[in-house]
């Protein structure tokens, strides 16, 4: 099951890079022929506006950075892909292993979280009420790219709690 | 002493935790929230990191670059694409034993240009290359030490990711880095290559069991070359940013796998996929050192390293010695974005200020320290016992090699490095000549 969830939101963040990757290239394309606004439409629309920009495409590629830098935090804290420096760590045993985890836990993740996440949402909640929007026709609502700082440090901390109660249960 | 307490704890705090093996973003971010608490700084001091977080790691345009190089490399390495030019360039060199090590590094230097992963191109080339060079008659050793060196130059020759978070972090344009990064890559090929040359002087010359053809030799190089000189060319000429060529880039290594057949909407995904989880961790380890930064000044870190650093003396080749010498020190435990990150922001102000008399200011002095930053941090991926090119290729060797063996292959190398580190301070032309 967690395999799964795990595949599926890769190759879904996977598709992102690849449209990221593309709207790299339409960009660099509009802006040599000089096409911009590059459409128009006759009623504004969610998160575009009534017309999509050369700046919508910038924005866009860092929405995108945006959302696969920080979504997989926590699938990349669960799968233990994090950058460690492990010369040392890797000559332990599993028992001391899961014992440097639980400190590091203790020590480092509660205190951040306890401090980040509240931060972070009201970070987000400022760009909400403000109705905070692009300041250079790109994209609109920028509440919503906002958004996904509290979600994403959500996750994340879910991941290391689910990883402290799986590791109490190992050490026993 | 009682005001760097604090600092000094912050520092020591993060330094067992990071060699304790817990997850570096996390120590960073984790430690930063710890001295919020316990120092005098407001709570609401973290309202400030999480607006950095944003602006300054998240929604940072420039580091766009990062996953679309991530992506270029990785759709030429999984394709097989780069297995094929190496191939291809053994093949048109590999008639004498000299032949065959210079084959080695052209193709480093290749696959270090298009990829800039050196896990990725030490890998590759251990794999390739080390039973041709040791057909052709090279010790161990010394094939080792030509492999590890020529795949880690991906972290040091454009487009590299480590060039475009070290411009970030020193303010410093990226295509000037870019620019400035061409001679020192240049003066390390030129130095390994004639070692190479020196060491293969009395080895017997190969049967040669097949033709080249030009033509055949053009199709299998002539593509990857021409992406990585008009990726390159493109940001360095001020074309393009390193952005657009970084997606560019990327578009046009799935181009070459259609022309060679090889591309398949699943090597696609692979490759994209990997490229996501690479971008979360590095993305992760900016976040937690952008925490880390903030609150270390915050508690007077900075000024805690002045002193540090100064109590060595102020002469500006001091100063430059003591912090090239830190930095090679920390490489042996930390890797080059840990160093990046947490070192840049307080030492790039302090040797900003220096006056070393060779006619340096401003942003060309940040780029000549910039660009000696990294060829160093390039010196500490090699220099046992922790250097990861050391890991990556003990791990692709397998049994072949030992890691005495690889230890004594490296040492020249590093000395080599050295070398040209020395030169590129005495002469800081080689790097500002090719900038703007």
């Amino acid at each position: 099951m967690s395999k799964r969830i795990e595949n599926l939101s890769l190759s879904v963040l996977g598709v992102c890079l690849i449209a990221l990757m593309i709207a790299i290239v339409g960009q660099v394309i509009c802006s040599l022929f000089d096409v911009n606004p590059v459409a128009v439409f006759d009623r504004a629309y969610f998160l575009v506006g009534d017309q999509i920009t050369l700046n919508s495409l910038l924005d866009f590629q860092w929405h995108i950075l945006f959302i696969t830098g920080l979504f997989p935090a926590g699938l990349v804290w669960l799968t233990d892909r994090h950058v460690r420096v492990d010369f040392l760590y890797q000559r332990q045993s599993n028992r001391a292993q899961a014992r440097i985890n639980l400190a590091g836990n203790a020590i480092f993740a509660a205190p951040f979280f306890a401090l980040v996440l509240p931060a972070a949402w009201s970070f987000t909640q400022r760009a909400w009420g403000s109705d905070e929007g692009s300041r250079n026709a790109g994209l609109n609502d920028l509440w919503l790219i906002k958004s996904v700082l509290p979600l994403g440090l959500g996750l994340l901390a879910v991941a290391v709690l689910l990883e402290t109660l799986r590791l109490l249960k190992d050490i026993r | 002493m009682s005001e760097f307490a604090l600092p000094l704890a912050m520092a020591a705090l993060t330094l067992v935790g990071i060699l304790a093996g817990y997850r570096v973003g996390m120590v960073l971010a984790g430690s930063a929230a710890l001295f919020i608490l316990v120092s005098d700084l407001p709570v609401a001091f973290f309202n400030l990191l999480v607006s950095r977080i944003y602006a300054n790691v998240l929604s940072n345009w420039l580091l766009v670059a990062i996953p679309m190089f991530i992506l270029m490399g990785l759709i030429l390495e999984t394709s097989g694409v780069a297995e094929r030019s190496l191939r291809a360039a053994q093949r048109a060199l590999g008639g004498s034993a000299a032949g065959m090590g210079l084959s080695v590094l052209v193709i480093g230097i290749l696959l270090a240009a298009s990829s800039g992963i050196v896990g990725a191109s030490v890998v590759l080339l251990a794999l390739l290359a080390l039973p041709r060079l040791q057909e052709a008659g090279y010790d161990k050793p010394t094939a080792a030490g030509l492999v590890a060196s020529s795949g880690t130059l991906a972290i040091l020759i454009p487009p590299s990711v480590m060039l475009i978070v070290l411009g970030d972090q020193l303010q410093t344009p990226v295509p000037d880095m870019f620019a400035g990064a061409i001679g020192p890559g240049l003066l390390l090929v030129v130095f390994y290559g004639l070692y190479v040359a020196w060491r293969a002087r009395s080895l017997p010359g190969l049967a040669s069991d097949e033709r080249v053809s030009v033509l055949g030799l053009l199709f299998d190089l002539g593509p990857l070359l021409a992406l990585v000189v008009s990726v390159l060319g493109s940001i360095i000429a001020g074309l393009a940013t390193p952005t657009e060529a970084s997606g560019l880039g990327a578009f046009g290594a799935v181009l070459i796998t259609v022309l060679y057949g090889k591309f398949s909407l699943s090597m696609l995904m692979k490759a994209a996929r990997q490229t996501v989880v690479t971008t979360a961790l590095v993305l992760f380890v900016m976040i937690g050192a952008t925490c880390f930064s903030a609150v270390f000044k915050g508690v007077g870190g900075d000024d805690l390293v002045e002193a540090g650093i100064m109590a060595f003396g102020s002469d500006p080749f001091t100063v430059l010695a003591v912090v090239m010498a830190a930095i090679f020190v920390l490489g042996f435990v930390l890797d080059w974005l840990e160093i990046t990150l947490i070192l840049m922001p307080i030492f790039a102000p302090i040797v900003a200020g220096l006056d070393f008399g060779n006619g340096l200011a401003g942003p060309d002095l940040l780029i000549w320290f910039g660009i000696l930053v990294a060829v160093n941090l390039q010196t500490s991926f090699l220099t046992p016992p922790f250097g990861f090119s050391l890991f990556y290729l003990r791990g692709a060797a397998g049994d072949t090699l030992t890691t005495p063996q690889i230890y004594r292959g490296v040492l020249p190398f590093i000395a080599l490095q050295v070398t040209v580190l020395v030169l590129l301070i005495l002469f800081p032309g080689l790097i500002t000549g090719f900038t703007s």
